[in-house]
């Protein structure tokens, strides 16, 4: 992957911890994080580019040093130019499946995101819509546009 | 016996590579990089931090993980990825940055030891960006809670709880406590998130 996606994934992280980091509200991770619970029981697979988890759903003690079992609240993936939408579709259900409540799927080439919640509900975003995370993050709150701002700011076009 | 060839692979390779971590490239040859979600929560934490420095008044792209620096000397096919990393906005020609590997060198560079990796295995890296322009590059060793700090002048330095983290000239008015560096790992520490105190907002401008 390149700087473009990377600056995109690093946006992400930022707002998020922007508003977990200053009451601990949970755990926000990025793409070193491994992942391996419910559909994703084959280890190496899961590896979101942001994640987050609520503090009282985290694991204790150094159990996950290396690959964690719990189910983060929240994942983020950006797709990339070779993802198959079969594939980007199959992820969302095996999420969905494991009990993520809420799924973010951003199109860098689109600047748009999909919203997946759990409750089955979900929105197609673009542009000035509203980003947010309703109860696990109520502070987060972002325009579409702001995913993007760094990538638009500093990488050639 | 004859011994097969391995693959050389090129920078362009590592672009088509999706799966996270995206892999180091020296002498033709993938490295692997880690995964953990304690290291992986600190180099968050570093990308934050620079995050929040550049949106106070010192403009600059940050990067994350996954962004492969193609700007070594000695190797022009060699791609090295850092934990975190920030470039100011007047280094970058015409403000901005190459699509796929950087070609500018960053003016920092965080570094964080994923689990089973040592001081002394990131050393060659460590030396890699000082070569090549980099004025300071960070080492956070998430099980120290320690971040060791060298300098373009060879200068090296132990930061540990209590100390503050500056970045030298390279990053005029960043300081920040080495604690907040780790204040991640407080909510997976065994005595929960109570066992340090509340994070603070990290990063504050002078």
């Amino acid at each position: 992957m390149g700087l473009e996606a990377d600056a995109i994934g690093a946006t992400i992280v930022t707002l998020l911890m922007v508003s977990a980091a200053p009451k601990k509200l949970g755990l926000v991770s990025a793409s070193q994080c491994e992942y391996q619970f419910g559909r994703f029981h084959h280890p190496g697979f899961c590896k979101p580019d942001a994640s987050f988890t609520r503090a009282g759903r985290l694991p204790k003690g150094g159990a996950a040093k290396t690959r964690t079992k719990h189910v983060p609240d929240l994942v983020v993936e950006v797709i990339s130019p070779n993802d198959l939408a079969e594939e980007v579709f199959v992820k969302v259900r095996k999420y969905l499946e494991s009990r993520v409540s809420l799924v973010w799927i951003i199109s860098p080439a689109s600047r748009a995101v999909q919203v997946y919640r759990a409750d089955g509900t979900g929105a197609f975003l673009t542009a000035d819509a509203i980003l947010e995370a309703g109860e696990l993050l109520p502070d987060f709150r972002c325009t579409v546009a702001q995913l993007f701002e760094q990538a638009d700011l500093y990488v050639q076009p | 016996m004859a011994t097969a060839t391995p693959t050389r692979h090129t920078p362009e390779d590592l672009l088509e590579i999706d799966d996270r971590p995206m892999p180091e490239l020296v002498g033709g040859q993938l490295i692997e990089r880690g995964t953990g979600l304690e290291a992986d929560a600190v180099a968050v934490t570093l990308c934050w931090l620079l995050w929040k420095y550049s949106r106070d008044g010192h403009p600059g792209l940050v990067n994350g993980s996954q962004c492969g620096y193609q700007i070594f000397p000695d190797d022009p096919e060699k791609v090295r990825v850092p934990s975190a990393s920030y470039t100011q906005r007047e280094r970058l020609p015409g403000g901005r940055a190459s699509k796929g590997h950087a070609r500018v060198a960053p003016d920092i560079v965080a570094e964080v030891l994923f689990p089973g990796t040592t001081l002394d295995d990131v050393r060659g890296k460590v030396s890699d960006f000082l070569g090549a322009g980099v004025p300071c590059v960070w080492v956070a060793d998430p099980d120290s809670f320690t971040i060791h700090s060298f300098r373009a002048d060879g200068t090296e330095a132990r930061l540990g709880a209590g100390d503050f983290l500056d970045g030298g000239e390279a990053l005029p008015g960043f300081r920040c406590p080495v604690a907040e560096v780790f204040d991640q790992l407080s909510l997976v520490a065994d005595d929960g998130p109570q066992a340090l105190p509340p994070g603070g907002d990290g990063y504050r401008g002078a």
